[in-house]
């Protein structure tokens, strides 16, 4: 298949006698290339049951990168071949209840091992969220490369009405693109429970700017700050009384209670609640 | 081949901001090729669209191909191209570029005008339907498809009443030399042998079928299905082919009825719309491309040249105020666009209780569920203080590793004062004491420049000193605890 980075081959590791997924990134440049390879770095020091591996990374027709960081434009990552994605599952329609538990225990679990290590997804979503069909095993992959390969252009300003959607981003983060902490992965792994639960995207809007209008309809804003950043930021989409109009147990009216108490409780607005 | 060299020349070298000033922060759109900015001609203050491209030949191809289409005056025009070095703000530096500046179209796009005009009616889509034939048809006399054929690629010259339509984006677009095989569409307006092209392509890739000398291909007709689609959209303000569910790709419901061509006109909307509308969509919704309405057929059909008064107001403007459709709609859109790839793999859970997985495993071995708020530890307090000890020294680690986004400064006092936590917590470590001495290290800082990777080396070797006598840290935590507490235990 092809994945948001590049081409993504199946292949077989002949000394190692594995089966191993090798994902082609294309580096334009000097600093993008260093960025990747210290992203890799970081990835292949994470050891963890719920964590893709990355056994390799090679230059072109298999050399080894060593000490030659800056003469390739292209590198090749060698890493634990997984059978399929959470995307194509929930493509397929909702998964049951107790799948859902299992996957959001891994998820989690493989979450504290990274942020334990200070380290941040950033791009949390069904994609990147591997499964084994043999063994029901959950591992997190592609950490932060669709950030560093893909240089496309960010807005550092406030919300835009640009085509890209980002259905997995936290409020914090739809107002400050560059605010990373832990929690927007939380924000992320809370959506992607509720779609496990559902089937359905939970905020999906056409740009930022929806994006955070479907947010405001179902989360309550506690935090004077932030509604006055919001006040600033979007006054006119602000309703005056603060009132969700649609609870995250009336949009979810098919999950059960403790579920929903789970979600209310781990998409808060604010980053410190969660 | 001259009109390779015509379209050569035509690119100018010189900079764009001699004779051009650029708002950069205004997008008027965007492409599948990218946004669309302003920029306002210096000698005559006239205002134009600019689209910046990498300079690739797939750029140069949609240029080419553009140019040669937008003679006809139901297409985009294009002023002037520039072939510039430009570095956007995030780049480190600059990247060749194409700078395509284009006539401005101020109406904006068909559904947006739709919704805006509540009287929007039955002539007023014929005439749009009748513009928008004829720039297909001026392309498909040059032997090019759009292949992109959609609402947001049609736009209103301005805000009059009988304002032109125009077909813009041909970053999708290509010469049809009985070659059009690569699955090129956005969702809701692909045509059937669109699908199919995929589908095999996908077949072939994956070894199912072999990879066949005479490729399947489709031709230029999958621009009139779009017209087709197009045409249902204005008339009633939703789309003939859907899904129940918004997916990310095209779900299995709406793929079978677009191979099918199965549709309806739902009474609702329908009943008040003219046979001749229906007549012109049914000829359109072909599954077989020699079954489907030519473009001559389409310039002929009664609906385009009725004298007969279609001044019903159509459904569409209060169904197209529906914000739910159109954000579907747009959504499908941008997925399927960041996404160009349909799965046809099923795959399927097992039941937990047949599943050897190593959560599963370790819950029997316990035995039981675990108490609230309990991790199960080996050792009570000593495990509790080598875990922040351990802690402590991955971020270090992850302070060296993480890129530098801040000044050198601030980076270099963060690492001290993350060292200093991680030294606080280590001191009686003696492969951490000799190794910070040779880092410079004087008990709450470094007094020289530190080699991050060499540091962050060190610190590895001094984690896995302390974890070797014992099991790995993922083991001795054996549960994890769901933040909300209430939440069923797994």
């Amino acid at each position: 298949g092809c994945g948001g980075n590049g081409l993504v081959l199946s292949a077989t590791d002949s000394r190692a006698c594995r089966k191993v997924a090798v994902k082609k990134i294309v580096l334009s440049d000097a600093r993008s290339m260093k960025h990747a390879l210290r992203e890799i770095k970081i990835i292949r020091r994470l050891d963890h049951d719920n964590i893709v591996k990355v056994y390799e990374v090679l230059g072109p027709k298999g050399s080894d990168l060593q000490g030659e960081l800056f003469k390739f434009s292209v590198a090749y990552i060698v890493q634990e071949y997984m059978e399929t994605d959470l995307a194509c599952l929930l493509e397929q329609g909702t998964l049951t209840e107790e799948h859902a538990k299992l996957f959001m225990y891994q998820l989690l679990r493989g979450l504290k091992y990274i942020h334990s290590a200070n380290v941040l997804h950033r791009d949390l979503k069904p994609a990147n969220i591997f499964i084994s069909t043999e063994d029901l095993v959950l591992k997190i992959g592609d950490f932060g490369l669709a950030r560093i390969a893909d240089q496309h252009y960010s807005h550092k300003g406030y919300l835009s009405e640009g085509l890209v959607t980002k259905w997995y981003r936290s409020p914090r983060l739809l107002l400050s693109p560059n605010n990373y902490t832990k929690a927007i992965d939380m924000w992320a792994a809370g959506c992607i429970l509720a779609e496990m639960l559902t089937g359905k995207m939970l905020f999906a809007g056409a740009h930022e700017l929806e994006q955070m209008q479907l947010i405001l309809d179902t989360i309550p804003v506690v935090r004077e700050e932030d509604k006055e950043e919001l006040l600033r930021v979007m006054p006119s989409f602000v309703s005056s009384t603060w009132e969700v109009k649609r609870p995250l147990r009336k949009l979810l009216p098919d999950v059960n209670r403790e579920a929903i108490d789970f979600l209310e409780k781990i998409l808060t607005f604010s980053p410190m609640d969660r | 081949m001259s009109e390779d060299s015509n379209m050569e020349k035509a690119i100018k070298e010189t900079s764009i901001l001699e004779e051009y000033s650029i708002n950069w922060t205004q997008k008027l759109g965007a492409g599948i090729s990218g946004p669309v900015r302003v920029c306002v001609k210096k000698s005559t203050q006239e205002r134009f669209a600019l689209k910046i491209l990498l300079d690739r030949p797939k750029a140069r191809n949609e240029v080419r191909l553009h140019m040669m289409c937008a003679t006809h005056s139901n297409i985009v025009e294009i002023i002037e191209v520039f072939a510039n070095s430009v570095q956007f703000p995030h780049e480190s530096s600059p990247r060749a570029r194409l700078l395509i500046v284009m006539e401005m179209m101020e109406g904006g796009e068909l559904f947006h005008r739709i919704s805006q005009h509540r009287h929007f009616t039955e002539k007023q889509a014929s005439q749009v339907t009748k513009q928008a034939t004829l720039a297909l048809q001026h392309c498909h006399l040059l032997n090019i498809a759009h292949r992109d054929l959609k609402p947001e690629n049609l736009l209103f010259k301005d805000n009059s009443l009988d304002a032109p339509v125009k077909l813009c984006d041909f970053g999708f677009a290509k010469v049809d030399q009985g070659d059009l095989m690569t699955p090129q569409f956005t969702p809701y307006y692909v045509a059937p042998q669109v699908l199919e092209a995929q589908r095999r392509h996908q077949k072939e890739k994956s070894g199912l079928i072999p990879t066949s000398p005479t490729p399947y291909t489709y031709n230029k007709s999958c621009d009139l299905w779009s017209l087709g689609v197009i045409i249902y959209v204005m008339l009633c303000g939703y789309p003939p082919f859907y899904s129940k569910h918004h997916s990310r790709t095209i779900p299995k419901d709406m793929r079978k009825k677009i191979m099918t061509g199965s549709f309806e006109f739902p009474e609702e909307e329908w009943s008040q719309i003219s046979e001749m509308a229906k007549d012109v969509v049914r000829k359109l919704l072909k599954v077989k491309p020699e079954e489907r309405l030519t473009i001559e057929g389409v310039l002929d059909h009664p609906w385009l040249n009725s004298t007969e008064a279609l001044d019903n107001v159509l459904p569409s403007a209060q169904l197209m105020m529906d914000k739910a459709v159109v954000a579907g709609i747009q959504q499908a859109h941008a997925e399927q666009l960041a996404n160009m790839r349909i799965q046809d793999l099923k795959v399927s859970l097992k039941p937990l209780h047949s599943v050897n997985n190593p959560i599963l495993r370790k819950r029997k071995l316990l035995g039981s569920k675990p108490k609230d708020g309990v991790y199960i530890h080996d050792h009570e307090n000593g495990v509790e203080d080598s875990n922040v000890a351990l802690e402590k020294l991955r971020d270090v680690i992850a302070q060296c590793i993480l890129p530098q986004a801040g000044k050198g400064e601030n980076e270099d006092e963060k690492l001290n004062e993350v060292m200093q936590e991680a030294w606080k917590y280590n001191r009686e470590c003696k492969l951490l004491r000799d190794a910070l001495q040779s880092f410079s290290w004087n008990g709450r800082g470094f007094t020289d420049k530190v080699d991050r990777l060499k540091l962050a080396e060190v610190v590895k070797q001094v984690i896995e000193e302390q974890t070797l006598p014992h099991e790995p840290q993922s083991s001795e935590i054996a549960l994890l605890v769901c933040r909300a507490g209430t939440w069923k235990r797994l």
